[in-house]
Parts: C-alpha cells; sequence; structure tokens
C-alpha cells in the first residue's frame, strides 16, 4: 500500500490515527488515514479519497483525509479531528 | 419409501458418523416397509468404511472423488440421495458383508430394536434432512432495499431542489443499504459493519455485476457519507463546495447500484 502511494505520491507525507494509532480498534474499525500531498490541488474532496481509495486494499475498511500542504496547516488548527489525531498519529510515509 | 422412516440413527448409535442418512446404503439398504429393518452382519467393517462417508455427509450432496472406493460407480454417495429409490434393485451387487441379515438372528433383532427407537426420536429431523431447502428472501433484505428505495427518493428530491451536498449524502446511503440488501438477501451473508462501499462491493466477491463505470464510482460516493455532512473534513462548508456535477455523479452511481440490486433480488425470489 505505501509503495502503490508513494508512486502515485512522491511528495506525500502519510499519517496513521484513529483506533488503530492509539490501540484500540476492533475487528471491524476502519483505518484512518490523512494524506498530505500538492498533488491533490485542483481536485475535489470526493475526488482525492476516491483517488486514494483505488490505492489501497478494498478488503480493508478506511477514513480517508486527503489535504495540500496548505490544507494540512489550516486544518491543524481548525479541525477538531486532526488538532486530536496530532497527539497520537503516527507518521507512516 | 417413506423418507420418515429412513433407518437414520444406527450410525450415530454406534458412534461412527453423523452421516446417517449417507451410511444408509452400507449399514442397511432402505428396501423396508414401516418398521421393518434390515441389517448388515459386519458393523466393525461398516465403522471402517464410514471414515469416508463423514466427508460426503458435510459436503452434502457430493462426496468429491475419493469416496468410491470398492462400489460400483452408481452407488456413489454423491449420488445416493438421488438414487434412493432404487437401492433395493441393487441390494444385490454389495460384497457379501454389506448384504443384509436373513431370518431372525440376534443381530438383527437387537440392531431393528436400537435403530427403530433412534429413528423415532430422530425421524422427523431426518425427514427435514430429504427435503430442498427452501429459499426465501429475509424481510431483513428486503426493509434493507427499501429503505435503499427511500433514500434514493429522498436524495432526487434534494438534487432538484439544490442541495448538492444532502442529494450526495443520501446517494450513498441508498448505495450502501442496497449492497446490504444484496449480500443479505441474494448472498445470505451478514453484511460488515462498514460504510466503505468498496468494502462492501468487495464482500459480494463479483456476484453484485455492475457496470465498471458504477463500479469505479463508488470510491468516490463512499467519501460522500461524510465528506457531504461535515465542515471540517473537507475544510469547505459541504453545502457550498459540493457541486451539482458531483451530486449527479453520485445520483448516476447509487441508481445504478440500486438497479442492479433490484434486479438481482427479484430473480432471486
Amino acid at each position: 500500500m505505501r509503495s502503490r502511494l508513494a508512486s502515485r505520491y512522491p511528495d506525500a507525507q502519510a499519517y496513521l490515527f484513529g483506533t488503530y494509532a492509539n490501540g484500540t480498534w476492533l475487528e471491524d474499525s476502519a483505518l484512518d488515514i490523512l494524506l498530505v500531498s500538492e498533488r491533490f490541488k485542483g481536485q475535489s474532496f470526493a475526488e482525492r479519497i476516491a483517488e486514494v481509495r483505488r490505492l489501497v486494499p478494498s478488503d480493508v475498511s478506511f477514513e480517508i483525509l486527503a489535504y495540500t500542504l496548505e490544507e494540512f496547516e489550516r486544518a491543524k488548527t481548525r479541525s477538531v479531528v486532526i488538532r486530536d489525531a496530532s497527539r497520537y498519529w503516527r507518521r507512516i510515509m | 419409501m417413506r423418507n420418515a422412516d429412513l433407518p437414520l440413527c444406527l450410525y450415530s448409535w454406534t458412534s461412527v458418523s453423523r452421516s446417517t442418512t449417507d451410511a444408509q446404503p452400507h449399514g442397511f439398504n432402505g428396501s423396508f416397509n414401516g418398521c421393518r429393518w434390515h441389517l448388515v452382519r459386519y458393523l466393525p467393517k461398516i465403522a471402517q468404511e464410514s471414515r469416508w462417508l463423514g466427508p460426503c455427509f458435510c459436503d452434502g450432496m457430493d462426496a468429491g472423488g475419493t469416496a468410491t472406493t470398492g462400489y460400483p460407480p452408481n452407488r456413489k454417495p454423491s449420488r445416493w440421495k438421488h438414487e434412493f429409490s432404487d437401492l433395493s434393485r441393487e441390494e444385490n451387487q454389495q460384497p457379501f458383508w454389506r448384504q443384509e441379515v436373513a431370518g431372525d438372528s440376534p443381530h438383527n433383532s437387537f440392531f431393528s430394536a436400537a435403530a427403530g427407537l433412534c429413528t423415532l426420536r430422530r425421524g422427523f429431523q431426518g425427514a427435514t434432512r430429504q427435503m430442498p431447502l427452501m429459499r426465501r428472501v429475509r424481510p431483513e433484505a428486503l426493509d434493507w432495499l427499501e429503505e435503499a428505495k427511500a433514500d434514493f427518493r429522498h436524495a432526487m428530491e434534494a438534487y432538484r431542489a439544490g442541495s448538492d451536498n444532502w442529494a450526495c449524502l443520501v446517494a450513498e446511503q441508498a448505495a450502501e443499504k442496497a449492497i446490504k440488501a444484496f449480500l443479505i438477501g441474494v448472498l445470505r451473508k451478514r453484511p460488515i459493519h462498514t460504510r466503505d462501499l468498496t468494502v462492501l462491493h468487495r464482500q459480494t466477491r463479483g456476484r453484485l455485476k455492475m457496470p465498471a463505470s458504477t463500479t469505479n464510482a463508488l470510491a468516490e460516493l463512499s467519501a460522500y457519507c461524510t465528506g457531504a455532512r461535515y465542515p471540517n473534513s473537507g475544510l469547505n462548508r459541504p453545502s457550498l463546495s459540493i457541486t451539482a456535477v458531483q451530486a449527479g455523479r453520485a445520483m448516476r452511481t447509487a441508481r445504478g447500484v440500486l438497479a442492479v440490486v433490484k434486479r438481482e433480488t427479484a430473480r432471486s425470489g
């Protein structure tokens, strides 16, 4: 998964957050990943997620957030989800 | 031949196999009437043979290729249920130790009594095993499908009213519920606890055949489950950022999913 993401988004930062990052996952929990890349510029939020979704395994549930660098900086202050996640997330790429 | 009279329990009783119905031709033949039983003489030999009777029971009607050693081709366990009525005509083809015991030997009377008691206890159960599986669509599946249709109607109203983000959200709901209806009603599976349409579609293992364009669009439609509701995930207010073009795509995808599920559900009865 990482290699596919890296080949499509060479500049990407990827973070794992949510239950898999803090250890409280259940079997059917979704993998929460946050991807930051300049390649998302010009795409709608849904289009970005759809593009990333096609690169990751289809047998696992994913909750995907995809931002450009500028949006990511904004999200760290504005989004409660991102602010909380930034306390424990794991950088995976 | 009466189904309820099948001598079901001898093998259970001798603890050699759960395969009571499949064990039938080897334990005793099927040419009995009412309570008249015919037993074979060599139970240990049957027990030895019954090692391979288990799989053919577990697999239902298909015993696989290895279960026929020593048996005429037309007595394969996999075919036995179909040919049960012919057993009496075939009994002379059996090896000597499978021939029925004639007369009033102690074996015969003892095992007849035991098997008869067991049959009384489990006869009904055995009779149901002989019935073809009844297949009806679960009401729960129809509930999911009806809710999917209702959601799609709401999505259409929202789309016409210009609430594009709401149309996207409800279209996602319609597709999600339709796939779950398909999983429950047609594939008889419990849907995975997820809202990820890609995962749900994968759970159908290719049985939900949709155009490639619809399948590819599931990932985008799935994104609206959160993105069309919350202003913080996409960092924009969904009611302002989601366009009519996106809503149109979402509607087409949901309609495609729903159409296939409706057709398949109707086909499955």
